[in-house]
Protein backbone atom coordinates (compact mmCIF):
# COMPACT_ATOMS: atom_id res chain seq x y z
CA UNK A 1 0.00 0.00 0.00
CA UNK A 2 2.43 2.41 0.93
CA UNK A 3 4.99 4.14 -1.53
CA UNK A 4 9.17 3.61 -0.31
CA UNK A 5 10.44 4.18 2.75
CA UNK A 6 9.16 7.19 4.05
CA UNK A 7 11.52 8.47 6.41
CA UNK A 8 14.40 9.68 3.16
CA UNK A 9 11.16 12.28 2.43
CA UNK A 10 11.36 15.88 3.28
CA UNK A 11 8.44 17.55 2.69
CA UNK A 12 8.84 18.97 -0.32
CA UNK A 13 9.49 15.20 -1.71
CA UNK A 14 6.49 14.09 0.49
CA UNK A 15 3.95 16.90 -1.22
CA UNK A 16 4.83 15.71 -4.79
CA UNK A 17 3.98 11.97 -3.95
CA UNK A 18 1.00 12.80 -2.24
CA UNK A 19 -0.31 15.12 -4.60
CA UNK A 20 0.51 12.72 -7.45
CA UNK A 21 -1.34 10.32 -5.67
CA UNK A 22 -4.04 11.59 -3.90
CA UNK A 23 -4.68 15.08 -5.53
CA UNK A 24 -7.63 13.90 -7.84
CA UNK A 25 -9.72 12.02 -5.22
CA UNK A 26 -9.55 14.22 -2.65
CA UNK A 27 -11.01 17.22 -4.84
CA UNK A 28 -13.58 14.62 -5.96
CA UNK A 29 -13.97 13.89 -1.99
CA UNK A 30 -14.50 17.66 -1.55
CA UNK A 31 -16.78 17.93 -4.57
CA UNK A 32 -19.33 15.29 -2.80
CA UNK A 33 -19.08 17.81 0.72
CA UNK A 34 -18.83 21.17 -1.19
CA UNK A 35 -20.48 20.68 -4.39
CA UNK A 36 -18.89 23.59 -5.96
CA UNK A 37 -15.45 22.28 -7.92
CA UNK A 38 -13.57 25.47 -7.52
CA UNK A 39 -13.77 25.47 -3.76
CA UNK A 40 -13.12 22.06 -3.62
CA UNK A 41 -10.01 22.16 -5.38
CA UNK A 42 -9.29 25.58 -3.02
CA UNK A 43 -10.15 23.19 0.38
CA UNK A 44 -7.50 20.50 -0.92
CA UNK A 45 -4.21 22.94 -2.18
CA UNK A 46 -5.09 24.65 1.51
CA UNK A 47 -4.99 21.15 3.06
CA UNK A 48 -1.72 20.11 0.84
CA UNK A 49 -0.16 23.19 1.76
CA UNK A 50 -0.62 22.50 5.78
CA UNK A 51 0.61 19.04 5.32
CA UNK A 52 3.75 20.28 3.97
CA UNK A 53 4.39 22.38 7.12
CA UNK A 54 3.46 19.68 9.14
CA UNK A 55 5.96 17.11 7.34
CA UNK A 56 8.10 17.76 10.17
CA UNK A 57 5.33 15.64 12.49
CA UNK A 58 4.09 13.70 10.68
CA UNK A 59 7.14 11.85 8.20
CA UNK A 60 4.86 8.92 7.51
CA UNK A 61 2.84 8.98 4.04
CA UNK A 62 -0.23 6.94 6.21
CA UNK A 63 -0.22 9.46 9.06
CA UNK A 64 0.23 12.01 6.34
CA UNK A 65 -2.66 10.88 4.26
CA UNK A 66 -4.71 10.50 7.21
CA UNK A 67 -4.17 14.34 8.56
CA UNK A 68 -5.30 15.57 4.52
CA UNK A 69 -8.06 13.00 4.59
CA UNK A 70 -9.30 14.93 8.09
CA UNK A 71 -7.89 18.26 6.55
CA UNK A 72 -10.01 17.90 3.81
CA UNK A 73 -12.91 17.09 5.54
CA UNK A 74 -12.53 19.94 7.86
CA UNK A 75 -11.80 22.73 5.96
CA UNK A 76 -14.77 21.56 3.22
CA UNK A 77 -17.27 21.44 6.59
CA UNK A 78 -15.42 25.28 7.20
CA UNK A 79 -15.60 26.58 3.63
CA UNK A 80 -19.35 25.81 3.48
CA UNK A 81 -19.85 27.36 6.58
CA UNK A 82 -18.09 30.25 6.19
CA UNK A 83 -18.33 31.01 2.58
CA UNK A 84 -21.81 31.00 1.39
CA UNK A 85 -20.53 27.96 -1.33
CA UNK A 86 -23.73 26.52 -1.85
CA UNK A 87 -25.50 29.61 -2.97
CA UNK A 88 -22.14 30.46 -4.93
CA UNK A 89 -22.96 26.94 -6.61
CA UNK A 90 -26.48 27.82 -7.26
CA UNK A 91 -25.63 31.23 -8.83
CA UNK A 92 -23.47 29.46 -11.14
CA UNK A 93 -25.31 26.64 -11.98
CA UNK A 94 -28.28 28.94 -12.53
CA UNK A 95 -26.31 30.83 -15.19
CA UNK A 96 -25.26 27.83 -17.02
CA UNK A 97 -28.29 25.68 -17.20
CA UNK A 98 -29.31 25.74 -21.27
CA UNK A 99 -31.99 23.68 -22.39
CA UNK A 100 -30.66 20.32 -21.56
CA UNK A 101 -30.94 17.20 -24.52
CA UNK A 102 -31.86 13.89 -23.59
CA UNK A 103 -29.09 12.46 -25.08
CA UNK A 104 -27.07 9.94 -22.85
CA UNK A 105 -24.26 12.55 -21.45
CA UNK A 106 -26.89 14.78 -20.12
CA UNK A 107 -28.81 11.88 -18.70
CA UNK A 108 -25.61 11.29 -16.94
CA UNK A 109 -25.19 14.91 -15.77
CA UNK A 110 -28.51 14.70 -14.55
CA UNK A 111 -27.82 11.43 -12.23
CA UNK A 112 -24.75 13.26 -10.95
CA UNK A 113 -26.59 16.31 -10.47
CA UNK A 114 -29.37 14.54 -8.35
CA UNK A 115 -27.04 12.71 -6.67
CA UNK A 116 -24.65 15.77 -5.27
CA UNK A 117 -28.46 17.04 -4.79
CA UNK A 118 -29.63 14.49 -2.28
CA UNK A 119 -25.63 14.27 -0.38
CA UNK A 120 -26.48 18.34 0.17
CA UNK A 121 -29.64 17.59 1.57
CA UNK A 122 -28.12 15.38 4.47
CA UNK A 123 -26.53 16.68 7.93
CA UNK A 124 -23.30 17.11 7.55
CA UNK A 125 -22.29 14.29 9.78
CA UNK A 126 -24.10 12.03 7.44
CA UNK A 127 -22.72 13.27 4.09
CA UNK A 128 -19.22 13.28 5.45
CA UNK A 129 -19.51 9.34 6.69
CA UNK A 130 -21.26 8.87 3.62
CA UNK A 131 -18.39 10.33 1.31
CA UNK A 132 -15.75 9.01 3.31
CA UNK A 133 -17.33 5.20 3.31
CA UNK A 134 -18.32 4.94 -0.25
CA UNK A 135 -15.99 7.07 -2.18
CA UNK A 136 -12.81 6.56 -0.64
CA UNK A 137 -14.07 3.06 0.77
CA UNK A 138 -12.67 4.20 4.68
CA UNK A 139 -13.17 1.50 7.44
CA UNK A 140 -15.84 2.55 10.23
CA UNK A 141 -12.69 3.13 12.33
CA UNK A 142 -10.86 5.44 9.90
CA UNK A 143 -14.15 7.01 9.56
CA UNK A 144 -13.94 8.02 13.16
CA UNK A 145 -10.73 8.79 13.15
CA UNK A 146 -10.66 11.23 10.82
CA UNK A 147 -14.04 12.93 11.43
CA UNK A 148 -13.28 12.47 15.80
CA UNK A 149 -16.39 10.87 16.62
CA UNK A 150 -17.04 7.21 17.90
CA UNK A 151 -17.64 4.00 15.82
CA UNK A 152 -21.34 3.92 17.20
CA UNK A 153 -21.46 7.42 15.74
CA UNK A 154 -20.01 6.55 12.34
CA UNK A 155 -22.78 3.64 12.40
CA UNK A 156 -25.76 5.54 13.07
CA UNK A 157 -24.41 8.54 10.93
CA UNK A 158 -24.21 5.61 8.11
CA UNK A 159 -27.31 4.16 8.50
CA UNK A 160 -29.24 7.00 8.92
CA UNK A 161 -27.83 8.93 6.16
CA UNK A 162 -27.78 5.68 3.76
CA UNK A 163 -31.65 5.20 4.40
CA UNK A 164 -32.16 8.65 3.09
CA UNK A 165 -29.78 8.85 0.52
CA UNK A 166 -31.66 5.29 -0.46
CA UNK A 167 -35.38 6.94 -0.51
CA UNK A 168 -33.87 10.35 -2.22
CA UNK A 169 -32.58 8.30 -5.03
CA UNK A 170 -34.87 5.55 -5.28
CA UNK A 171 -35.08 6.56 -9.40
CA UNK A 172 -31.78 5.53 -9.96
CA UNK A 173 -31.42 2.70 -7.66
CA UNK A 174 -34.19 1.09 -9.87
CA UNK A 175 -32.51 1.80 -13.06
CA UNK A 176 -29.55 -0.19 -11.83
CA UNK A 177 -30.77 -3.18 -10.56
CA UNK B 1 -23.01 -5.39 16.72
CA UNK B 2 -21.86 -8.99 16.24
CA UNK B 3 -20.30 -8.47 12.56
CA UNK B 4 -16.70 -8.57 12.49
CA UNK B 5 -14.22 -5.57 12.89
CA UNK B 6 -14.06 -3.10 9.77
CA UNK B 7 -17.03 -4.64 7.75
CA UNK B 8 -20.09 -2.79 6.34
CA UNK B 9 -23.57 -3.92 5.33
CA UNK B 10 -22.04 -3.92 1.21
CA UNK B 11 -24.33 -0.97 -0.31
CA UNK B 12 -22.82 -1.34 -3.70
CA UNK B 13 -25.67 0.55 -5.76
CA UNK B 14 -25.59 3.48 -3.69
CA UNK B 15 -21.59 3.53 -3.23
CA UNK B 16 -21.78 3.39 -7.35
CA UNK B 17 -23.74 5.87 -7.59
CA UNK B 18 -22.21 8.72 -5.10
CA UNK B 19 -18.51 7.27 -6.91
CA UNK B 20 -20.02 8.49 -9.94
CA UNK B 21 -21.28 11.73 -8.99
CA UNK B 22 -17.70 13.29 -9.52
CA UNK B 23 -16.36 10.88 -12.05
CA UNK B 24 -16.22 13.35 -14.27
CA UNK B 25 -14.76 15.94 -12.08
CA UNK B 26 -11.16 16.56 -13.46
CA UNK B 27 -8.88 19.04 -11.60
CA UNK B 28 -6.73 21.51 -12.88
CA UNK B 29 -2.77 20.82 -12.24
CA UNK B 30 -2.19 23.30 -9.29
CA UNK B 31 1.27 21.45 -8.82
CA UNK B 32 3.38 24.66 -9.50
CA UNK B 33 1.10 26.63 -7.42
CA UNK B 34 1.66 24.65 -4.45
CA UNK B 35 5.33 24.31 -4.91
CA UNK B 36 5.39 28.36 -4.95
CA UNK B 37 3.16 28.49 -1.69
CA UNK B 38 5.51 26.09 0.57
CA UNK B 39 8.84 27.33 -0.98
CA UNK B 40 9.23 30.23 1.21
CA UNK B 41 11.97 29.85 3.25
CA UNK B 42 11.29 28.75 6.91
CA UNK B 43 9.67 31.48 9.15
CA UNK B 44 6.87 29.94 10.90
CA UNK B 45 8.15 28.72 13.73
CA UNK B 46 6.05 26.52 16.49
CA UNK B 47 6.70 27.64 20.32
CA UNK B 48 5.31 25.99 23.19
CA UNK B 49 4.66 27.89 25.88
CA UNK B 50 6.18 26.11 29.09
CA UNK B 51 3.76 28.46 31.33
CA UNK B 52 0.88 25.57 30.62
CA UNK B 53 2.29 22.73 31.84
CA UNK B 54 0.02 20.82 33.85
CA UNK B 55 -0.90 16.94 35.22
CA UNK B 56 -2.94 16.95 31.95
CA UNK B 57 -0.16 17.74 29.70
CA UNK B 58 -1.03 14.23 28.02
CA UNK B 59 -3.81 15.61 26.59
CA UNK B 60 -2.89 19.27 25.60
CA UNK B 61 -0.46 19.78 22.69
CA UNK B 62 -0.47 23.35 22.67
CA UNK B 63 0.71 25.37 20.19
CA UNK B 64 2.05 29.26 18.99
CA UNK B 65 2.56 29.84 15.53
CA UNK B 66 4.81 32.81 15.69
CA UNK B 67 6.11 34.73 12.20
CA UNK B 68 9.75 36.03 12.59
CA UNK B 69 11.71 36.96 9.82
CA UNK B 70 14.88 35.69 10.92
CA UNK B 71 14.53 32.60 12.44
CA UNK B 72 15.69 29.36 11.58
CA UNK B 73 16.98 28.02 8.20
CA UNK B 74 14.93 25.64 6.49
CA UNK B 75 13.80 22.56 8.45
CA UNK B 76 10.51 23.28 8.43
CA UNK B 77 8.21 23.72 11.95
CA UNK B 78 10.09 21.65 14.83
CA UNK B 79 8.32 18.90 16.31
CA UNK B 80 5.71 19.90 18.71
CA UNK B 81 5.42 17.88 22.18
CA UNK B 82 4.18 14.36 20.93
CA UNK B 83 0.46 14.32 22.00
CA UNK B 84 1.55 10.74 23.12
CA UNK B 85 4.64 12.38 25.74
CA UNK B 86 2.64 11.89 28.85
CA UNK B 87 3.77 13.97 31.71
CA UNK B 88 1.86 12.13 34.30
CA UNK B 89 0.72 8.57 34.58
CA UNK B 90 -3.32 8.10 34.12
CA UNK B 91 -4.79 9.17 37.97
CA UNK B 92 -6.52 5.55 37.87
CA UNK B 93 -7.36 2.71 37.25
CA UNK B 94 -10.52 4.03 35.41
CA UNK B 95 -8.64 5.39 32.68
CA UNK B 96 -7.30 2.20 31.17
CA UNK B 97 -8.25 1.43 27.49
CA UNK B 98 -11.63 0.27 27.65
CA UNK B 99 -13.77 -1.86 25.09
CA UNK B 100 -16.75 0.51 23.45
CA UNK B 101 -18.44 -0.08 20.29
CA UNK B 102 -16.76 -3.68 20.01
CA UNK B 103 -13.51 -1.85 18.98
CA UNK B 104 -10.24 -0.88 21.04
CA UNK B 105 -11.11 2.39 22.78
CA UNK B 106 -7.83 4.55 23.54
CA UNK B 107 -8.51 6.86 26.11
CA UNK B 108 -6.99 9.43 27.21
CA UNK B 109 -7.08 11.55 30.43
CA UNK B 110 -8.48 15.10 29.81
CA UNK B 111 -9.71 18.35 31.67
CA UNK B 112 -13.03 19.33 32.36
CA UNK B 113 -13.57 22.06 33.70
CA UNK B 114 -16.91 23.06 36.43
CA UNK B 115 -17.48 25.39 38.73
CA UNK B 116 -17.02 25.38 42.46
CA UNK B 117 -16.82 28.42 45.03
CA UNK B 118 -14.35 30.24 46.31
CA UNK B 119 -13.97 33.42 48.40
CA UNK B 120 -14.25 35.26 45.36
CA UNK B 121 -17.54 33.63 44.04
CA UNK B 122 -18.20 30.68 41.70
CA UNK B 123 -14.77 30.21 39.57
CA UNK B 124 -13.74 27.19 37.25
CA UNK B 125 -11.99 23.73 38.79
CA UNK B 126 -11.44 20.85 37.25
CA UNK B 127 -11.34 17.20 37.00
CA UNK B 128 -9.32 14.94 34.88
CA UNK B 129 -11.31 12.65 33.56
CA UNK B 130 -10.73 9.79 31.02
CA UNK B 131 -11.93 11.01 27.36
CA UNK B 132 -11.78 8.83 23.84
CA UNK B 133 -9.14 10.24 22.14
CA UNK B 134 -10.22 12.71 19.96
CA UNK B 135 -13.95 12.37 20.62
CA UNK B 136 -14.56 16.24 21.18
CA UNK B 137 -18.10 15.24 21.53
CA UNK B 138 -17.66 12.97 24.03
CA UNK B 139 -15.42 15.45 25.74
CA UNK B 140 -17.96 18.27 25.57
CA UNK B 141 -21.10 15.98 26.66
CA UNK B 142 -19.10 15.29 30.02
CA UNK B 143 -19.47 19.48 31.07
CA UNK B 144 -23.40 18.75 30.93
CA UNK B 145 -23.02 15.54 33.26
CA UNK B 146 -22.84 15.77 37.02
CA UNK B 147 -18.80 15.72 38.01
CA UNK B 148 -17.90 13.11 40.50
CA UNK B 149 -16.61 15.73 43.29
CA UNK B 150 -19.26 17.10 45.44
CA UNK B 151 -18.17 20.40 45.52
CA UNK B 152 -18.43 21.18 42.09
CA UNK B 153 -21.09 21.59 39.78
CA UNK B 154 -21.90 22.04 36.02
CA UNK B 155 -24.18 25.05 34.52
CA UNK B 156 -25.06 23.38 31.92
CA UNK B 157 -28.64 21.53 31.34
CA UNK B 158 -28.42 17.58 30.61
CA UNK B 159 -27.92 16.89 27.26
CA UNK B 160 -27.02 20.54 26.56
CA UNK B 161 -24.71 19.55 23.78
CA UNK B 162 -25.25 17.31 20.71
CA UNK B 163 -21.49 17.90 18.48
CA UNK B 164 -18.10 19.29 18.62
CA UNK B 165 -15.48 19.03 16.03
CA UNK B 166 -12.55 20.99 14.82
CA UNK B 167 -12.52 23.04 11.67
CA UNK B 168 -9.21 23.35 10.75
CA UNK B 169 -6.03 21.28 10.95
CA UNK B 170 -3.23 21.44 13.62
CA UNK B 171 -3.71 24.54 15.91
CA UNK B 172 -5.34 26.22 12.64
CA UNK B 173 -8.37 26.54 12.79
CA UNK B 174 -11.62 26.59 15.25
CA UNK B 175 -13.58 24.85 17.15
CA UNK B 176 -17.56 23.99 16.25
CA UNK B 177 -19.99 23.27 19.18
CA UNK B 178 -23.45 22.39 18.45
CA UNK B 179 -26.04 23.10 20.97
CA UNK B 180 -28.78 20.70 21.53
CA UNK B 181 -31.30 23.65 21.49
CA UNK B 182 -31.18 26.85 19.98
CA UNK B 183 -33.12 28.48 24.02
CA UNK B 184 -29.54 28.09 25.11
CA UNK B 185 -28.72 31.48 23.31
CA UNK B 186 -30.57 33.22 26.44
CA UNK B 187 -29.23 32.95 29.81
CA UNK B 188 -31.52 31.00 31.91
CA UNK B 189 -33.56 31.82 34.80
CA UNK B 190 -31.66 31.85 37.87
CA UNK B 191 -28.05 31.99 35.94
CA UNK B 192 -25.82 34.86 37.11
CA UNK B 193 -24.26 36.73 34.62
CA UNK B 194 -21.10 35.28 36.14
CA UNK B 195 -21.92 31.57 35.88
CA UNK B 196 -23.13 32.13 32.37
CA UNK B 197 -19.40 33.01 31.41
CA UNK B 198 -18.30 30.83 33.55
CA UNK B 199 -20.44 28.03 31.63
CA UNK B 200 -19.12 29.19 28.02
CA UNK B 201 -15.30 29.32 29.64
CA UNK B 202 -15.81 25.97 30.62
CA UNK B 203 -16.32 24.72 26.92
CA UNK B 204 -13.27 26.55 25.61
CA UNK B 205 -10.96 25.55 27.99
CA UNK B 206 -11.72 21.82 28.14
CA UNK B 207 -11.65 22.00 24.20
CA UNK B 208 -8.17 23.89 23.96
CA UNK B 209 -6.38 22.16 26.62
CA UNK B 210 -6.90 18.97 24.92
CA UNK B 211 -6.85 19.83 21.52
CA UNK B 212 -4.75 23.46 20.82
CA UNK B 213 -5.72 26.68 20.58
CA UNK B 214 -8.79 27.21 18.65
CA UNK B 215 -11.53 29.64 19.23
CA UNK B 216 -14.85 28.38 19.86
CA UNK B 217 -18.08 29.09 17.72
CA UNK B 218 -21.52 27.54 18.78
CA UNK B 219 -23.95 26.71 16.59
CA UNK B 220 -27.91 26.33 17.30
CA UNK B 221 -29.51 22.81 15.91
CA UNK B 222 -29.70 22.94 12.29
CA UNK B 223 -28.11 26.65 12.08
CA UNK B 224 -24.96 26.89 9.46
CA UNK B 225 -23.98 30.25 11.25
CA UNK B 226 -22.38 30.42 14.74
CA UNK B 227 -24.33 32.17 17.55
CA UNK B 228 -23.91 35.61 19.03
CA UNK B 229 -24.57 34.90 21.99
CA UNK B 230 -24.48 31.58 24.00
CA UNK B 231 -26.30 31.67 27.76
CA UNK B 232 -26.79 35.36 26.88
CA UNK B 233 -22.91 35.74 27.11
CA UNK B 234 -22.03 37.85 23.81
CA UNK B 235 -19.26 35.86 21.37
CA UNK B 236 -16.54 38.04 20.06
CA UNK B 237 -15.87 39.27 16.38
CA UNK B 238 -13.34 37.09 15.41
CA UNK B 239 -10.28 39.00 14.35
CA UNK B 240 -9.26 36.42 11.81
CA UNK B 241 -12.84 35.88 10.30
CA UNK B 242 -14.62 39.23 9.53
CA UNK B 243 -18.09 38.95 10.68
CA UNK B 244 -18.02 35.55 12.01
CA UNK B 245 -18.30 35.60 16.19
CA UNK B 246 -16.35 33.26 18.20
CA UNK B 247 -15.18 32.69 22.18
CA UNK B 248 -11.53 32.37 23.30
CA UNK B 249 -10.66 32.01 27.02
CA UNK B 250 -10.12 34.83 29.55
CA UNK B 251 -7.20 35.32 31.53
CA UNK B 252 -6.29 32.30 34.28
CA UNK B 253 -6.67 35.01 37.05
CA UNK B 254 -10.41 36.01 35.96
CA UNK B 255 -11.80 32.57 35.85
CA UNK B 256 -10.13 29.56 37.50
CA UNK B 257 -10.05 28.89 41.33
CA UNK B 258 -6.02 30.12 42.45
CA UNK B 259 -5.75 26.32 43.28
CA UNK B 260 -6.78 23.38 41.11
CA UNK B 261 -5.95 19.70 41.89
CA UNK B 262 -5.72 17.53 38.93
CA UNK B 263 -4.17 14.64 41.06
CA UNK B 264 -5.53 12.29 42.62
CA UNK B 265 -9.48 11.81 41.31
CA UNK B 266 -12.61 12.19 43.78
CA UNK B 267 -12.52 8.41 45.15
CA UNK B 268 -9.65 7.42 44.07
CA UNK B 269 -8.45 4.38 45.84
CA UNK B 270 -4.53 3.52 47.53
CA UNK B 271 -3.90 0.18 49.15
CA UNK B 272 -2.15 1.04 52.70
CA UNK B 273 1.39 1.68 52.75
CA UNK B 274 1.23 3.32 49.62
CA UNK B 275 2.38 6.72 48.41
CA UNK B 276 -0.36 9.56 47.22
CA UNK B 277 0.89 11.65 44.59
CA UNK B 278 -0.94 14.73 44.16
CA UNK B 279 -0.46 17.50 41.75
CA UNK B 280 -2.00 20.29 40.52
CA UNK B 281 -1.45 24.21 39.61
CA UNK B 282 -2.41 27.15 41.73
CA UNK B 283 -1.43 31.26 41.78
CA UNK B 284 -0.22 31.81 45.10
CA UNK B 285 1.24 34.24 47.37
CA UNK B 286 5.04 33.72 46.97
CA UNK B 287 3.84 30.02 45.27
CA UNK B 288 3.12 28.84 48.89
CA UNK B 289 0.59 25.94 48.63
CA UNK B 290 -0.49 23.84 51.77
CA UNK B 291 -1.62 20.19 52.11
CA UNK B 292 -3.18 18.15 54.32
CA UNK B 293 -4.70 14.87 54.89
CA UNK B 294 -7.54 14.11 57.36
CA UNK B 295 -9.91 11.90 58.48
CA UNK B 296 -13.11 12.31 56.09
CA UNK B 297 -15.19 11.68 59.77
CA UNK B 298 -13.66 13.32 62.93
CA UNK B 299 -11.51 15.13 60.82
CA UNK B 300 -8.16 14.16 62.86
CA UNK B 301 -5.29 15.55 60.72
CA UNK B 302 -2.87 12.73 59.36
CA UNK B 303 -0.38 14.67 57.83
CA UNK B 304 0.51 18.04 56.42
CA UNK B 305 3.31 19.91 54.54
CA UNK B 306 3.74 22.53 51.93
CA UNK B 307 4.90 22.60 48.70
CA UNK B 308 5.69 25.87 45.95
CA UNK B 309 4.02 26.65 42.85
CA UNK B 310 6.94 28.63 41.57
CA UNK B 311 7.47 30.72 38.71
CA UNK B 312 6.45 34.43 39.93
CA UNK B 313 3.03 35.80 38.76
CA UNK B 314 0.08 33.64 37.65
CA UNK B 315 -0.37 30.13 37.55
CA UNK B 316 2.42 27.43 38.36
CA UNK B 317 2.38 23.99 38.53
CA UNK B 318 3.09 22.34 42.05
CA UNK B 319 3.34 18.64 43.00
CA UNK B 320 4.20 15.93 46.19
CA UNK B 321 3.85 13.17 47.74
CA UNK B 322 2.42 11.43 50.86
CA UNK B 323 3.91 7.96 52.63
CA UNK B 324 0.52 6.48 53.48
CA UNK B 325 2.64 4.08 55.78
CA UNK B 326 0.73 3.37 58.98
CA UNK B 327 -1.78 5.22 57.71
CA UNK B 328 -5.04 3.07 58.44
CA UNK B 329 -7.61 1.89 56.34
CA UNK B 330 -10.46 4.44 56.06
CA UNK B 331 -11.98 7.42 54.06
CA UNK B 332 -9.78 10.38 54.10
CA UNK B 333 -9.89 13.93 52.59
CA UNK B 334 -6.77 15.27 51.00
CA UNK B 335 -7.43 19.30 50.37
CA UNK B 336 -4.73 22.13 49.71
CA UNK B 337 -5.02 25.88 49.67
CA UNK B 338 -3.13 29.17 48.90
CA UNK B 339 -1.18 31.02 51.34
CA UNK B 340 -3.32 34.10 52.57
CA UNK B 341 -0.98 37.02 53.97
CA UNK B 342 -4.05 39.00 54.53
CA UNK B 343 -5.27 36.28 57.33
CA UNK B 344 -8.93 36.90 56.43
CA UNK B 345 -9.69 33.94 55.27
CA UNK B 346 -9.75 34.50 51.72
CA UNK B 347 -7.67 30.91 50.72
CA UNK B 348 -8.98 29.76 48.20
CA UNK B 349 -8.60 25.70 47.93
CA UNK B 350 -9.63 22.53 46.48
CA UNK B 351 -10.38 18.87 48.09
CA UNK B 352 -10.55 15.35 47.10
CA UNK B 353 -12.42 12.55 48.91
CA UNK B 354 -9.86 9.18 48.68
CA UNK B 355 -10.17 5.79 50.00
CA UNK B 356 -7.24 3.89 51.87
CA UNK B 357 -8.26 0.05 52.30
Amino acid sequence: MSPTPPSGWDADTALEQLYAAHWRSLVRLSVLLVRDQSTAEEVVQDAFVAVHGRWGRLRDPDKALAYLRQAVVNRSRSALRHRGVVERHAARQARSSDAPGADEASLAADRRGAVLDALRTLPERQREVLSLRYYLELSEAEIAEALGISRGAVKSHASRGSAALRIALAAYLEDRS
Amino acid sequence: MTTPDDRWDTDDALATLVVDAVADVEPGDVLAGLRARTRTPARRRWVVPTLTAGVVAAATVVAVAVLGHDTAPTAGPTPLVSPSAPASKPASSAESPTDIDSGAVVLEPAAVYYVGDTPAGPRLYRETLPVRQGDMAGLVERLSEAPADPDYRTLWPAAAFEDASFDGAGADGFFSVTLSDAALAARPAGMSATESSLAVEAVVRSLQDAYGRGRVEFYAPGSSSPMDTVLGVAADLDPEHSGVRSFDRSPDLDVLSQVLLDEPSEGQTYPTGDTLEFAGEAASFEGNVTWRLQRYEGMEIIDQGNVTAEGGDGFYPFSGEVDLTGVPAGRYTFMVWTDDPSGEGNSYTDDRVITIE
